[in-house]
């Protein structure tokens, strides 16, 4: 789908290049570069944006208890609130004196250590939806009065990077369904559930039979339709490229244990995105999904496992962009929708709640603690804790430091600065 | 009734070629494009209702990749063929009257003279097509009406832009509309009684008919998770009243449960199967009822291991979220009350017969709570009537069913309107559905292919077209498709319309038709198959591809990775 007339239409050269790694089989237009894995450096419709940063947001679907992952240490309120919950407290992995990481965080605990994971605590935004769906659609937006449609890394890649037939830009990795803080309705994005399974089946022409049946399709979801046939055969002719030029330099499994099990493949889904990355497709926004946190009954035991399966493959991702030397380019950051209630109900679980933290992993960080943590003295009406930190300032730092663009333009404000990241992205 | 079959590869006597049905698509294209510069399309204000229904992900596309028939013939790997002088083509919706393609135009659609090469010039990429005489109206090679605006300056200029010609006008293609929506697509055995019945009395039929029970799976307990999606999956390809296994699919999307919670070491996700069918044209009452003490239920949300003491918020939630009221219709302190209302029950134990939870006072809370306004001591029935008593309830439920049977985007008056008589038959389902049925707006133009077809309806819809179960082959498809069985993404069900849409999927629908049309033998004659599966409506680009197969099993291939197949 890539044709000459719209590169040029579109002045492709005008602003950036690509430089694809082995770049023998990409499209014309693009420039290969003789270093295998050199930088790649994408297109991007404004000067100053050609960098080569990469942001990978990692859901954390169901509302992830934050007090069972940044523990607090010192606050006695909280054995009293949580009677189940309170033995992690022992187990913990200490940060500092107050707080420390659940005991399952065992990565990303060496990690902090060596000033690579940043923590905000207490990131929420002010009157609180306890509703999944509400909170997600608030969190994926970045608009709490929920006007805004597309999400706010939708608009991110709509605003700053030419995703026209670069549907790589935005991808949805171990997904079948756009996420939400993709959509945008002027990008073009893809979704790829499996790496294995994204092919055509059927002979050797059945793309081309595929792409003619969706040309010019009639009906209000012709368009539609279109698209994502037209993103999806230009993702397989990348990712057919790709594969031959990657092999994993740590190793990813998806064989844990969980209390429940799981609906989304992490690992293999950051090892699909390691794989765009290393290989030089030009991803700058990538969104994976771990659901399974919506932990109201034995949440002990459903949280840990959880836990546990996102730090081995968030360290394997990690330790693989390090082996690639890329681990300088990649953020890490996750986000829920809501945190849990303090107070545990009869079944050892916690029922919606409010803030949480996010946390961040890469080479651009400053390590360490940030925002404040709520407190378990100060709740709400509800019984639960006031946010801190608004996490459009979590968004806000990812976009104008780590990713160099305009954060206002996206999230249509300014809130607090919060200084995570120690790297700026370096401006074209 | 007639049914024409004009294609190339159709049987009969005319064999026209290739040649001429593309000219025949060609002309219908300048034929309609004039038409809705005539402001007889109203594709705009869909795309317009649709982008601000569906907001972000309706995303525009390049112009098609222009082609022609020799390009058509090498991908599907058919010599072209001349066929020269073969009679004029015209494929046709079912009952529409087969016209060949010099016939002047007739009926309100067409106009009086196609303006030549500028109409179709006037679409961007779309290449130039021979100028051809008119084409006759609602004749159903239906492509195109002219480009739309989609509207915002920063939108490129992408997307087709072009309607179809919706064939409900005659009673054939409104059956046919009727049973794609509510039975997975008929048989042809079923579409010929429905159409010697009439669109009214099969209605009737639908509703009137009871569901019948499908075969008991034996150690229900014991089974896989895809012995039981297989088994669901022959339920609904083979079971005489289809329409029960689509009212079925409807309630599990919304009232959900997932495997991985509940289990399958107990028989409760298979009970909730059958119950969710017993149940499905009740009164709403009832059916929450059901829904509220229903042991995979209670399993999922929690309000098996909830207490007065001690309530846990899941179930009273998307109780009233979810299953009834909607979103920002209730407060947290509503959520609160629920909680401790409805708590009290608990699961069944194996040794008891019961196929429902059991009711432990002492597990209740004894006190008084106001609820949705109204103070008092409630009990899960005494919830259940709060929850029917607001206006808001009716409108929410009419809307789910409005999602799946008639358009994501109804107008206000139409869900007012049902909402008025959903609450004044006592909610009564089968009221409602027949009231959907048989509203005007449920045959209206922008009804048609209004709806996309969920995974589920697209792998049965094939194997009932080509007349064998696929279960197997659709039990391990329909994750990749988005729509597993038994497990739904969320508690908010599965996605629908554009929410199904997506590079992944396009890819898992195509490849789901292939395996399908590989592994069915033998396969029945495709030679019909574009007016029984596909209405006889069908886009330029699934014209050519049909015209350049050489078998039914290239054929095949094609009806049901096309667009059209897609839609409901």
């Amino acid at each position: 789908m890539i044709g000459l007339d719209r590169i040029s239409r579109r002045e492709f050269f005008k602003n950036g290049l690509v430089f694809g790694a082995g770049a023998a089989g990409l499209a014309a237009g693009y420039a290969a570069v003789p270093d295998a894995f050199a930088r790649a450096v994408y297109f991007g419709k404004k000067d100053g944006v050609t960098n080569d940063r990469v942001i990978v947001m990692i859901q954390l679907a169901g509302g992830n208890d934050g007090f069972s992952t940044v523990i607090p240490l010192q606050d006695a309120k909280l054995r009293d609130v949580r009677p189940s919950l309170a033995g992690q407290v022992a187990t913990a992995l200490p940060l500092d004196r107050e707080f420390g990481f659940n005991a399952s965080l065992k990565g990303l605990k060496a990690l902090y250590d060596q000033g690579k994971v940043a923590v905000v605590q207490g990131v929420g935004y002010p009157q609180p939806s306890l509703s999944h769906f509400d909170g997600v659609r608030i969190w994926e937006t970045a608009d709490p009065l929920k006007r805004q449609q597309d999400g706010w890394l939708g608009r991110t890649i709509d605003k700053n990077y030419d995703s026209q037939g670069h549907p790589l830009v935005g991808c949805a990795c171990g997904a079948t369904a756009i996420p939400g803080a993709l959509r945008d309705v002027r990008a073009t994005l893809t979704v790829v559930n499996s790496a294995r399974a994204f092919a055509f089946q059927g002979g050797a022409d059945r793309d081309k039979v595929v792409g003619a049946l969706y040309s010019g399709t009639p009906g209000i979801y012709g368009a539609l339709f279109d698209t994502a046939v037209a993103t999806a055969r230009d993702t397989v002719a990348k990712l057919r490229t790709a594969a031959s030029q990657y092999t994993p330099r740590a190793s990813y499994n998806d064989n844990v244990r969980l209390a429940v099990s799981s609906k989304n493949q992490l690992a293999a889904a950051l090892q699909l995105a390691a794989e765009l990355i290393v290989t030089g497709l030009g991803p700058k926004v990538i969104h994976v999904t771990l659901g399974g946190f919506d932990t109201h009954e034995r949440q002990a035991a459903r949280q840990d496992s959880l836990l546990a399966y996102l730090d081995s493959a968030v360290s394997a991702f990690y330790q693989d962009l390090k082996a690639y030397g890329m681990s300088d380019r990649v953020l890490v950051a996750t986000w829920s929708e809501f945190g849990r209630r303090p107070r545990e109900n009869a079944n050892q679980g916690t029922d919606h709640g409010t803030a949480s933290p996010v946390l961040l992993v890469g080479d651009t960080l400053q390590g360490g603690l940030y925002g404040r943590a709520p407190s378990l003295s100060a709740l709400d009406a509800g019984g639960n804790v006031k946010h801190t930190v608004d996490f459009r300032s979590v968004y806000q730092a990812i976009l104008e430091d780590h990713l160099g663009v305009d954060a206002h333009e996206v999230l249509g404000q300014r809130f607090d600065k919060l200084a995570f990241v120690k790297s700026p992205a370096p401006k074209a | 009734m007639s049914r024409p079959t004009s294609l190339r590869g159709a049987t009969g006597p005319a064999k026209p070629s290739r040649r001429k049905v593309l000219g025949v698509a060609a002309t219908a294209f300048v034929g309609v494009a004039a038409s809705r510069l005539l402001g007889l399309r109203g594709l705009d204000q869909r795309v317009a209702a649709a982008s601000k229904r569906f907001g972000p992900g309706l995303a525009m596309m390049d112009a098609p990749e222009s082609y022609d028939e020799a390009w058509a013939a090498e991908l599907i790997g058919t010599p072209a063929d001349p066929d020269p002088g073969a009679a004029p083509a015209a494929t046709s919706a079912p009952g529409a009257t087969s016209a060949p393609a010099a016939t002047p135009p007739s009926g309100t659609t067409s106009a009086s003279a196609a303006p030549p090469a500028p109409a179709a010039a006037s679409a961007p990429g779309v290449a130039p097509r021979p100028p051809a005489p008119a084409p006759p109206a609602g004749s159903a090679v239906a492509p195109p009406a002219a480009r739309v605006d989609r509207g915002a300056a920063a939108m490129p200029a992408r997307g087709a832009s072009l309607d179809w010609i919706a064939p409900l006008d005659k009673e054939a293609g409104r059956i046919a509309h009727l049973l794609r929506r509510t039975t997975f697509g008929a048989t042809p055995e079923e579409l010929d009684r429905a159409l010697s019945d009439g669109y009214t009395k099969t209605v009737d039929r639908l509703l009137e008919t009871p569901a019948v029970a499908p075969k008991a799976l034996a150690d229900a307990p014991s089974r896989s998770l895809p012995t039981l999606q297989q088994w669901w999956l022959d339920q609904m390809t083979t079971s005489p009243t289809p329409f029960a296994e689509t009212m079925t699919l409807f309630w599990s999307g919304h009232f959900t449960s997932d495997y991985r919670k509940v289990g399958l070491q107990q028989p409760w996700i298979y009970w909730q199967n059958l119950s969710w069918r017993t149940m499905a044209l009740r009164d709403l009452r009832s059916i929450l009822k059901t829904v509220t003490i229903d042991p995979a239920m209670l399993r999922y949300l929690d309000l098996g291991i909830s207490t007065g003491r001690a309530p846990n918020e899941n179930y009273a939630r998307e109780l009233m979220e979810l299953f009834t009221m909607g979103l920002g219709t209730y407060t947290e302190a509503d959520v609160q009350a629920g909680a401790k209302a409805l708590a009290g029950w608990r699961l069944p134990r194996a040794n008891e017969a019961a196929r429902t939870g059991i009711f432990d006072p002492g597990r209740a809370f004894s006190g008084t709570v106001t609820y949705l306004g109204k103070t008092g001591r409630f009990d899960t029935d005494g919830v259940i009537d709060q929850i029917l008593a607001q206006d808001v309830t009716a409108s929410h439920l009419v809307r789910t069913v409005l999602d799946s049977f008639l358009s994501p985007f109804p107008s206000s008056g139409l869900v007012s309107r049902l909402a008025g008589r959903f609450r004044a038959s006592k909610y009564d389902v089968k009221a409602l559905l027949r009231d959907v049925f048989m509203a005007p707006e449920f045959v209206a133009p922008e009804a048609y292919r209004a709806l996309v077809k969920s995974p589920v309806e697209l792998a049965v819809g094939a194997a009932r077209a080509l007349g064998q179960p696929l279960s197997r082959l659709a039990a391990a498809s329909l994750a990749g498709m988005g729509q597993a069985l038994f497990d739904p993404p969320t508690v908010a069900g599965w996605p629908a319309g554009p929410g199904l849409i997506s590079s992944n999927t396009m890819i898992a629908r195509a490849n789901f038709a292939v395996a399908a049309v590989g592994q069915v033998r033998p396969l029945p004659s495709a030679a019909n198959a574009h007016a029984t599966a596909l209405d006889g409506v069908l886009g330029p680009q699934t014209v050519a591809l049909l015209n350049a197969t050489a078998d039914d099993r290239a054929r095949w291939s094609v009806i049901l990775s096309s667009p059209e197949f897609q839609l409901k």
